[in-house]
């Protein structure tokens, strides 16, 4: 696994609830996400009770760790606690195909922001103990 | 017809930057200052509603504040927490409850230690965040501090609104022509677009300059039966409406946009049995540049992508159509959070506004959001019961 170029691992998560799931399925490679046991509504990490159809049981499944961007921000005030480099770097808003929504950054070095709906598709990197997922952009940088 | 409750005192205490910031001593001070403009002996004070603030740990006001201070027997004792919404629920709560009898003279109160000598504006907040949760999960994507979460927003309108950087800074030059004759602003020089394009980026689009300005201090509020012994008119609580609809994390809900904003607004109208026509200004909770543009045109104020072109042409501006944040803001002025375009709301009302005063200024409209743009409040409030 690439350690990742970006973060120092004191940036890595806790592996607490409502981590876990989540966590253990990238320490196996795979994006797993929850979503609703009844209608399969996509739901948030920490959501209990689904918004769509109220029931209360959920399911984590591995989803294809594919999407597109929605939009993406330049961080240029760099915080030494967590980031490894100087430069300003690229922070993404993902809107995976299985509906859920997530922050990434990319899984190599990147000064560039990425353009509202561009199709990415991720891959993960080490942070400390844990694999957390990036855009994949070596074929962007050609 | 008995006078109802009004807000009858105001306290503003705010911290030099080489100040030690104390929030219980500020919040004291504030509060004693409210109760002089009221009238009232501190043992009168029967009622304290504190802003609970945890926003930054270190330093912040607690139940405790009861025992600090010279109060009376209190009849009501609590901390509230709902977000930038805060400080306007509890004066629509103290309103309600000076009316129905179950206290007399209650104080609101806020307080922030923010910044203090050893910890600079802005490192406290950048701070913010974790390591477990969506916030967790958010750091390891390199998102820090809450200017991100607003750069992303504020990505979004560009995106969906055709706007741009020129609106940012239609915001900020505007609300900083307000600061100029604001005593209590961080900055009172006018804003030109060389300024602003020469502030650093923090998180791009957003630059230091479209980002509220962090203080220590304090703000208090007396909600009482207007008497003789007030030196100030009273201004009148009149209509609160507020949603909560929390920021989901997947489709088909919206990553930025404040829903149920312009029901707030026409409900926040009735209930102060009023119309839009009325408002002759809006103080709203603008932690960023961005967020006024947002509101504006969620609230329906303006249309879809025309908030920066309606500023721009100086309509929010003094002698403008629709007054906004007209002491500078959180951005110009100070970041006390919800208290501060309450603050500014009170002294429209009261005439003190000095060289930045609205001519017959009768009603305004103060809106506050909390968390990323998903608690939006409305409280209306005028010189008239
Ligand atoms: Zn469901």
């Amino acid at each position: 696994m690439t350690i990742d170029w970006l973060l120092h691992e004191s940036a890595a998560p806790s592996d607490v609830a409502p981590l876990t799931e989540y966590l253990a399925g990238s320490a196996e490679g795979m994006l797993v996400l929850p979503f609703c046991a009844a209608c399969k509504h996509p739901l948030d990490l920490d959501q209990l009770h689904c918004d769509e159809c109220a029931h209360q049981e959920r399911v984590w499944e591995a989803v294809d760790p594919a999407g597109r961007v929605t939009v993406s921000i330049m961080m240029n005030r760099v915080d030494a606690r967590y980031v490894k480099q100087d430069a300003a770097y690229p922070v993404i808003e993902v809107s995976l195909n299985s509906g859920h929504r997530i922050i990434v950054s990319t899984s190599t070095v990147s000064d560039t922001p990425m353009a509202p709906g561009t199709e990415v598709r991720l891959e993960f990197v080490r942070v400390g103990t844990q694999n957390i997922p990036r855009i994949i952009n070596t074929a962007v940088k050609g | 017809m008995s006078q109802s409750a009004a807000i009858t005192g105001m306290g503003v205490v705010i911290c030099g930057p080489k100040e030690i910031p104390d929030a219980t001593g500020n919040a004291l001070s504030a509060i004693s200052m409210a109760a002089q403009e009221a009238g009232l002996d501190l043992r009168e004070i029967d009622g304290l509603l504190i802003n609970q603030n945890e926003l930054i740990a270190d330093d912040h006001l607690t139940l405790d504040l009861s025992r600090r201070g010279a109060f009376g027997t209190l009849k009501v004792l609590y901390e509230l927490e709902s977000k930038g919404t805060t400080m306007s629920v509890l004066l629509k709560q103290a309103t309600d409850m000076v009316n129905a009898g179950e206290a007399d003279n209650i104080v609101v109160v806020f307080a922030d230690a923010a910044i203090s000598p050893n910890a600079p504006s802005g490192a406290a907040f950048a701070s913010m965040g974790g390591d477990t949760g969506y916030r967790g999960l958010e750091r390891a994507g390199g998102m820090l501090g809450a200017v991100a979460a607003y750069a992303l927003i504020a990505q979004h309108y560009f995106v969906e609104r055709n706007a741009g950087v020129d609106d940012l800074f239609a915001v900020a030059q505007a609300q900083r022509s307000w600061a100029v004759e604001n005593p209590l602003a961080w900055i009172r020089e006018p804003l030109t677009r060389e300024k602003y394009d020469e502030a650093p980026l923090v998180a791009a689009p957003l630059r230091r300059l479209d980002c509220a300005r962090p203080v220590s201090g304090a703000a208090a509020f007396i909600v009482s039966k207007p008497n003789s012994s007030n030196s100030l008119n009273p201004v009148f609580v009149r209509g609160m409406a507020q949603r909560h609809t929390m920021r989901r994390r997947h489709a088909p809900h919206s990553p930025w946009r404040p829903v149920g904003a312009a029901e707030v607004f026409t409900d926040a109208l009735k209930q102060a049995r009023t119309t839009v026509d009325a408002i002759d200004n809006l103080q709203i909770y603008d932690a960023f540049t961005i967020v006024p543009l947002v509101m504006m045109e969620e609230l329906g104020v303006v249309g879809p992508g025309e908030a920066g072109s309606f500023i721009a042409a100086g309509n929010t501006r003094h002698g403008g159509s629709l007054p906004i944040n007209t002491g500078g803001g959180q951005i110009s002025g100070f970041y006390l959070q919800g208290a501060t375009p309450l603050i500014e709301a009170v002294t429209q009302l009261r005439g003190q506004g000095g060289n930045r005063q609205i001519a017959d200024a009768g009603t305004s409209m103060v809106v506050s959001v909390g968390g990323r743009l998903e608690s939006v409040n409305a409280l209306v409030m005028g010189v008239q019961q």
